[in-house]
């Protein structure tokens, strides 16, 4: 006798199935862009009946939930109370992570026409990361089943928020990678001109130094003649004063060639203290 | 006893000593918030209508806690208040009309001023008494309110 095979019964209606395919479609090949998030909130119309939705994401860096997107109007009830996580009834949903239906709304004083009202926190990886509120004029417009139906479309929405804020990130690093490089660039640009500079330098200080005192020897010598000789003939003196005139001469070029070569040097540091800090 | 005799000054009701076992039960195994920044006070309502009415009760301290509580679904009636901290009772009745318009609320306050008066009756009140409160009607009133309408959230 065959053994007959467990039935399984599933929960879901095939028109929820396809509806939830084309929604897990839509967030898959959609732009990991923020401009996204319209389409995406719209396309749960075809799972649950709403008039108007918006999307609530929790900051990391105020831990309070802001709005990030709405299809109509804005959807949210009790903005006037705080919570921890924010204002307003999205915030006690986030805060005490479970979805709440309100289907008997009394008609706002700012003249929206909200009858019912449902709520269901965004989490993944058992962290809330937002809120999804939808609204309908008519009351009892959603049920338990719309409750479950959207958990599931909040937790595909919570996957492409983790993509947005990947896409992000990666955003970031490639900017931050580009103009690292591009500093590291123009430090080896800099590097280069130095490294070009430094020989040059080391052989002009060097020459100046190396010719320096022979020169100030010459000129010492021809000067101490000039004054200790008796009588030296035109001639002689006309050669001494030309000695003297032409060391001094060379000797005002090799301290110049000093001061430059000390000048490339010492900017060179500098720039090089600088890159540093 | 002087502790006593400073608390009596602080009571809400007009005859404390009918704060004792009833016959009626009249809420019995029903869930009933109430919301009073005075611990004092707070507990003895909690007392009355868990002795008189046979109520299960939940007190808290603040306008915030009171709506978190209550949004939690788990509530047939809430006895409020109004001034209480952070968000005040008036604050705290209106969100919750605003959500739950048939949710029963039985507001109370000492310092009850006709602008005062005026907010809270628009916010869609079922009752308002001024302190010190006759017990009989507190407890009649109760009764009432918590007949005519019993509104809870879906809360999973």
């Amino acid at each position: 006798m065959p053994r007959s095979q467990p039935k399984t019964e599933s929960i879901v209606p095939e028109s929820d199935w396809k509806a939830l395919y084309h929604i897990s479609i839509l967030i898959q090949n959609s732009l990991p862009a923020e401009e996204s998030y319209e389409e995406i909130l719209k396309s749960i119309g075809k799972l649950v009946d709403f008039r108007s939705a918006s999307l609530f994401l929790l900051s990391k860096e105020t831990g309070k939930l802001e709005e990030i997107c709405s299809f109509g109007r804005t959807v949210d009830l009790i903005n006037f109370v705080n919570f921890n996580m924010g204002s307003g009834i999205s915030a006690w949903v986030a805060q005490k992570n479970r979805p709440i239906i309100l289907n008997n709304l009394r008609k706002s004083r700012g003249g929206t026409h909200t009858k019912s009202f449902l709520s269901v926190p965004m989490v993944l990886s058992g962290e809330v990361r937002g809120v999804i509120n939808l609204a309908h004029d008519e009351p009892d417009s959603f049920t338990e089943n719309d409750a479950e139906r959207l958990g599931i479309v909040a937790t595909m929405i919570s996957l492409f928020v983790e993509r947005i804020q990947h896409a992000g990130y990666e955003k970031w690093a490639k900017k931050e990678f580009e103009s690292l490089n591009e500093a590291l660039q123009v430090s080896r640009e800099k590097l280069g001109q130095v490294e070009r500079i430094q020989p040059g330098a080391e052989s002009t200080i060097g020459f100046a130094r190396r010719i320096s005192n022979p020169l100030a020897i010459i000129a010492g010598n021809a000067q101490f003649l000039l004054m200790t000789m008796k009588n030296p003939g035109n001639s002689v003196l006309k050669r001494l004063k030309a000695i003297d005139t032409e060391a001094s001469h060379l000797m005002t070029i090799t301290g110049g060639m000093l001061g430059e070569s000390d000048k490339s040097a010492s900017e060179f540091r500098v720039t090089m203290t600088a890159e540093r800090n | 006893m002087r502790e006593t005799r400073e608390n009596t000054d602080r009571l809400p009701f007009q005859e404390p000593e009918l704060i004792q076992p009833g016959a009626g039960l009249a809420l019995e195994g029903m869930n009933v918030l109430i919301a009073d920044s005075d611990q004092f006070v707070g507990n003895l309502i909690s007392k009355l209508l868990t002795q008189r009415l046979g109520a299960v009760t939940t007190v808290v301290d603040s306008g915030r806690k009171a709506i978190a509580e209550i949004l939690t679904g788990g509530y047939d009636a809430a006895v409020i208040e109004l001034i209480l901290p952070r968000t005040s009772g008036i604050e705290a009745i209106r969100a919750i009309k605003e959500m739950m318009p048939d949710f029963p609320i039985l507001a109370m306050s000492g310092e009850l001023t006709r602008g005062r008066e005026e907010s809270v009756r628009a916010c869609g009140v079922d009752c308002l008494f001024h302190k010190p409160v006759r017990i009989s009607m507190l407890l009649d009133e109760l009764k009432n309110i918590v007949k005519t309408g019993r509104e809870k959230p879906f809360v999973e």
